[in-house]
Formats: C-alpha cells, sequence, structure tokens
C-alpha cells in the first residue's frame, strides 16, 4: 500500500517544517535561565544556614516554634488504611481499592486501579488530583472547609459532601455522581463554575466538547448546565450572564457545545465493546474477563489478530504474562505476515528481556528488525538489541549498535544508554 | 592509574561535574534544594520542553513563559518523584500538559470571544519571510482541526521525534492507542493539507526537490 506511505511522508515533512521553525525561533537562553532561576529562587524551600545566619538563631528558633505551634495542629494529616506510609501518591492495586483517611475523617476511597495525589493539605481541607479511574469521596463538611479534587482540566470545589469522580484520562471524560450537598465544577469550557446539587450527576466530555446533568436513578438529563454562558460560533453569552451560574436549573433550548450529546449521560464502559476499545479506554480487566467467559484457548486459536493484540496487550498492561506469551505466540503462529504478527515479535522479545531472557530476547529482536526494517517499534527494537548484546556479550559487542542507534535516532529516547555504550570504550 | 592533579577551575568550569551526574542524581539535588542542580536540568531538557511546547502551540510570546512553568512545576513537586531516572519523561508528559491546557484555554477564549480572531499572532521568527509565515500559518490552522490528542501525538512524534512509548507515557495512553492517532493524525493532515494552498504548494516543491534528487 502506497498511500500510508505518502501520508507519513507528508506528516515528516510538515514536522520537519514546523521543527525548523522551532530551531530558526530566537529565544535569549541566558536571560530565559537567569528569570527561570530567579523565580525558583523566590519558592521557598530549606535554607542551607551559613555563620552570620547563627546569630539570628535563637529568633529564628522562637519563630518556627511559633510556625509549628500554629501549623501543626491546623494542617490536615492523612493516613492510608492498612499502610504504615502516608505517600502522597496513592495508586491502588488492580484487585482491591484504597482508603486515605484524613483527620478530619473525611474520606477517599481509591477504586482499584485508581490513582490519585495528594497535592497539597491546609488546615481547612486539600487539593487532590485524581489521575485515573474513580474515587468515592465523603468530605466532612466544617465551616471553612475547602477542598478541591481535580480531574483533568476540571476542579471540583467542595465545602462538605459525598459523591463519586470517576476521570479516564484516555477518553478525556469526567463523570460525578453527587449523592450529598453540593459542590462547583470549574470547567474549561466557561468561564462560570457549574453549579451540582446532591441527587444530581455531572458529565463532561473533552473529546465531544459537551456536558450533560442528569438525576441520579431516573437517568433523565436536566439541561446543559452553567456551560450555556458558551458560545455556538453565533452571538454568544456573556460569561457573566445569570444563567450562566449556579444553572443547573436554568432549562436551556440547545446544548451550545454538542447538541448531539446533550441527552443523558450515557454509559461509562458498554459490554459490546470491541476488544481494541477496551483497550483504547483503559478496561483491560474488562477485557480478560470477556476473554476468559469466550474461552481463552479458543481464542488462541480463533480470534482475529486484532482481539490476540488486544488481548496480549491487557495481559501485558496487567502483567499476565502467561497470557501475553499465549496471545503473542499465537499471532505469531497464525498472522506472522500480518501488521500484529510482525509486531508480536518485538514484543515477545520485551517480554522475554524483562524476564532476564536476554538471548532470547535478543532474537526476538532481530526477527522483528529483519521483519520490519521501518515497522513502528524499529528503534525500540535495536535499543533492545542494543542492550541485551551489551547484557550478554559485553559493552564492547554493543558498540556498533550504539553507533547505530544513535545515527538513525539521535534524539531517540535510548540515545543515553547509547552514549553510555560508547563513553565506556 | 591517571595520576591525580590538583587544578583550580576557573569560575566557568565550577558546574561541569554537576552536568555529568545522572537524571536520577539531579532530581535529588533538586529535591534537597539544590538550585544549581535545577539549573543542570534547564541545560539539560530545556530544548526539549520548548520543542514540545513551541510544537504543539506555534509561535507566541508568552512560550517561554509556559516553559519555565514546566520547570518550575517540576521545581515543586521534586520531592515527589519517585522514579528521578524518568525525568525526561516526566518533563515532557508535564510540557504535553502545560500545552494542551493552553490550547483549550485559547480555544474557549475564541468561542467567548476574548480572542479577536483566533489568528495566529505575528511571527517573530519568520516576519521578513512573508511566504514561509503563511506557509506557517496555513499548518497551525490545519493543526487547529485536529483533536488536541491527535495533536499532540503528532507533535511529539514528527516534530521532536519521540519513541511510540515515550509518547504514550507523556500522553497516558496504551501504545496502540498512540499508534491509531498517529495514523489518523496523518490521514487528516494529508486531507487538510490540501485545502491550504500555501502549504500545498510548500509540500509539491518538497516533492519536486525530493524527486530532482
Amino acid at each position: 500500500m502506497k498511500q500510508p506511505e505518502h501520508e507519513r511522508t507528508l506528516a515528516a515533512e510538515l514536522g520537519a517544517l514546523l521543527r525548523e521553525n522551532i530551531e530558526q525561533t530566537t529565544v535569549d537562553e541566558a536571560a530565559s535561565r537567569a528569570r527561570l532561576l530567579s523565580r525558583v529562587s523566590a519558592v521557598p524551600r530549606a535554607p542551607r544556614l551559613n555563620r552570620k545566619w547563627w546569630l539570628a538563631a535563637p529568633a529564628l528558633a522562637a519563630a518556627a516554634a511559633l510556625i509549628v505551634w500554629w501549623r501543626i495542629p491546623n494542617r490536615l494529616s492523612y493516613e492510608i488504611v492498612g499502610s504504615n506510609k502516608a505517600d502522597s501518591y496513592v495508586s491502588a492495586p488492580s484487585d482491591r481499592p484504597l482508603i486515605v483517611r484524613f483527620s478530619d475523617e473525611t474520606l477517599v476511597e481509591v477504586e482499584a486501579g485508581s490513582r490519585l495525589r495528594i497535592e497539597d493539605t491546609t488546615r481547612d481541607g486539600a487539593r487532590v488530583l485524581l489521575e485515573r479511574g474513580s474515587a468515592q469521596v465523603h468530605v466532612v463538611h466544617r465551616p471553612q472547609s475547602r477542598w478541591t479534587f481535580a480531574a483533568g482540566p476540571f476542579d471540583v470545589l467542595v465545602t462538605g459532601t459525598r459523591f463519586d469522580l470517576h476521570w479516564n484520562p484516555s477518553s478525556e471524560a469526567l463523570q460525578l455522581e453527587l449523592r450529598e450537598g453540593s459542590v462547583e465544577i470549574r470547567t474549561p469550557f466557561a468561564a462560570a463554575p457549574v453549579a451540582l446539587r446532591g441527587g444530581q450527576a455531572f458529565r463532561a466530555d473533552l473529546h465531544e466538547r459537551s456536558m450533560t446533568t442528569s438525576e441520579l436513578g431516573s437517568g433523565a438529563p436536566t439541561p446543559p448546565v452553567a456551560s450555556s454562558a458558551l458560545p455556538s460560533g453565533a452571538p454568544q453569552a456573556a460569561p457573566s450572564d445569570p444563567s450562566a451560574r449556579a444553572g443547573a436549573s436554568s432549562p436551556s433550548s440547545a446544548n451550545p457545545l454538542s447538541p448531539a450529546i446533550s441527552g443523558a449521560a450515557p454509559p461509562v464502559a458498554s459490554a459490546a465493546k470491541a476488544w481494541s476499545k477496551l483497550i483504547a479506554s483503559g478496561e483491560f480487566n474488562t477485557l480478560l474477563a470477556q476473554a476468559n467467559e469466550r474461552g481463552v484457548p479458543a481464542c488462541l486459536q480463533a480470534c482475529s489478530a486484532a482481539d490476540l493484540g488486544a488481548l496480549a496487550d491487557a495481559a501485558r498492561y496487567t502483567s499476565k504474562t502467561d497470557l501475553a506469551d499465549q496471545s503473542l505466540r499465537a499471532l505469531r503462529a497464525r498472522f506472522v505476515r500480518a501488521p500484529e504478527g510482525r509486531a508480536a515479535a518485538f514484543l515477545l522479545g520485551r517480554l522475554r528481556e524483562g524476564q532476564g531472557a536476554a538471548r532470547e530476547a535478543r532474537t526476538w529482536y532481530d526477527t522483528y528488525s529483519s521483519e520490519s526494517p521501518a515497522g513502528p517499534y524499529a528503534a525500540e527494537a535495536l535499543a533492545g538489541k542494543m542492550r541485551t548484546v551489551s547484557k550478554t556479550d559485553g559493552r564492547a559487542a554493543a558498540e556498533p549498535l550504539a553507533r547505530e542507534y544513535l545515527k538513525r535516532y539521535p534524539t531517540g529516547v535510548h540515545a543515553g544508554t547509547a552514549h553510555g555504550i560508547l563513553a565506556d570504550q | 592509574m591517571i595520576p591525580k592533579r590538583t587544578i583550580s577551575a576557573p569560575a566557568g568550569l565550577a558546574r561541569f561535574p554537576q552536568e555529568r551526574l545522572s537524571d536520577a542524581q539531579l532530581v535529588h539535588e533538586v529535591a534537597s534544594g539544590d538550585r544549581s542542580a535545577f539549573g543542570v536540568i534547564w541545560d539539560r531538557y530545556g530544548k526539549l520542553v520548548r520543542g514540545v511546547v513551541f510544537g504543539a502551540i506555534g509561535p507566541d510570546s508568552m512560550n517561554e513563559d509556559l516553559v519555565q512553568d514546566v520547570f518550575l512545576a517540576f521545581f515543586r513537586g521534586a520531592r515527589s518523584i519517585q522514579d528521578g531516572a524518568a525525568l525526561r519523561a516526566y518533563l515532557v508528559g508535564v510540557a504535553v500538559r502545560t500545552a494542551t491546557s493552553e490550547l483549550r484555554r485559547r480555544k474557549v477564549r475564541r468561542w467567548v470571544g476574548l480572542s479577536s480572531t483566533g489568528e495566529l499572532p505575528e511571527l517573530p521568527v519568520l516576519a521578513e519571510d512573508s511566504e514561509g509565515r503563511q506557509t506557517l500559518r496555513a499548518l497551525y490552522r490545519v493543526l487547529d482541526q485536529l483533536s488536541d490528542r491527535r495533536r499532540m501525538v503528532f507533535v511529539l512524534r514528527h516534530v521532536q521525534g519521540l519513541e511510540l512509548l515515550e509518547i504514550a507515557a507523556a500522553l497516558e495512553i496504551s501504545e496502540s492507542t498512540v499508534r491509531r492517532e498517529l495514523g489518523k493524525a496523518q490521514l487528516q493532515l494529508a486531507a487538510l493539507a490540501k485545502r491550504e494552498p500555501a502549504l500545498d504548494e510548500y509540500l509539491n516543491l518538497r516533492d519536486a526537490a525530493r524527486g530532482a534528487q
């Protein structure tokens, strides 16, 4: 097929045009560096005391004591239930949720496979970033409570409430089901925040540029919320339009973002989804469950190349190496000339390398390189060969591969490894 | 064995040893409050981050602020970085998020009429090259029609030359999604470029030049 190659070349040409322009862009490097370091200096960090500071030590100690007295009793602390650690980064394993308990009894249940980061705590609340997946939140209401739950470009502002929050960074879809209380949601779509009350659900889709609310349980949509302040290309409502504020109850005749999406919030997952779509949306366990229902041995013998590739991906992403190995071998056995079958050679190489079988990995990388010299994993396969040769035959033996890598991919992600090998010679 | 020598290094070479530190060591130093290590990281990755931001957004006087924001975010979060060896991927990820947020902000500003036309500002680089400027404007008009994710995939792959795995990590998507998005971006670019005379002409000239070689 000539057409994809033509399009790839065209995209590369356009990329080169941009690259040339970026390279020609005149930036005062020294001034920029100096400004950055100056800005960094303004960021408070623990200073290193020199001699003259010792003279001020008593005053500093008193000030520190004051700060400690003022801060420690007030700043919320938190713990991960069942763990003796209090990391700010919370990554729930794929088979069970984790619960974060704050010192004001606020609870955040991080669902299996989900990740969040506690970016900051204050005496009145915290800022929590949901990176991926779902969290059930129960914020204990206090007079001054101020909590922010961020997901992608959305900020959910909370004073006291109970809600479930879901964020899928792949599809850039946010879903919030508010059980009690009220929240405001800042979105990239509008200057005014969206107000939500208990018993409502909110869904936003960045791809579709849509926002909808619906009543929990009924599934019936309510009209688009504060996004009604948004224009549709025609004359626009001002951001200060009253209908845009706390506007969950004000009806609107048209969804300004995406008329086609103004109905009820679509279901999060569909059982009938193609496996490749499940992979795209990160639903690896769903895919594996469906494979088990269908019967893995039968699938290995009868599934299409695309499904086998998706099965192998899901198995790799969930560390089920045996299943990944079987799927990839099935691809090799049944579809060796298809793109999936060729890619399987590289993926088998990486699987073997991860298991410490460097020689076998190298063989697979070789196979891939000879079958797909300009394939999507060409750089990775060459780097894999460089690493495995270095491991089995020594760094000197890997030198030609390091040179070849740098020649073909001078700014590639493995350029540092290649430089390291050459520096040793 | 190399004999030890005592050399009084000129001031300009004082940072040399730190420049040889690995990424993980530099991150550790920055997390401990060492601002000179931070400068080394800027020297090492400033160009990469600038490339991602400039490539995604296009010529704009605000870009350098965004580049600085990426590094400030790293400085503030250095203590929470668990794998310092993945610094490059970390910075690319932050740059992608920063650029994507900026793109969205701009779209919103266009929608609500805060920006007059949505046109690119005057280009500082190609100010005297009106033909080149038109081509570049046309290219960014084309890129504006891609989804943010697809646009970032194109920039990371074809402008920055990143590999699929690195792009997948930066965008927090699977490799297969990157491949799919890349394929769609290429198709879309090919179709849209034909509708932009300046871009079409530029590509025809490149084709002709390649054919003549």
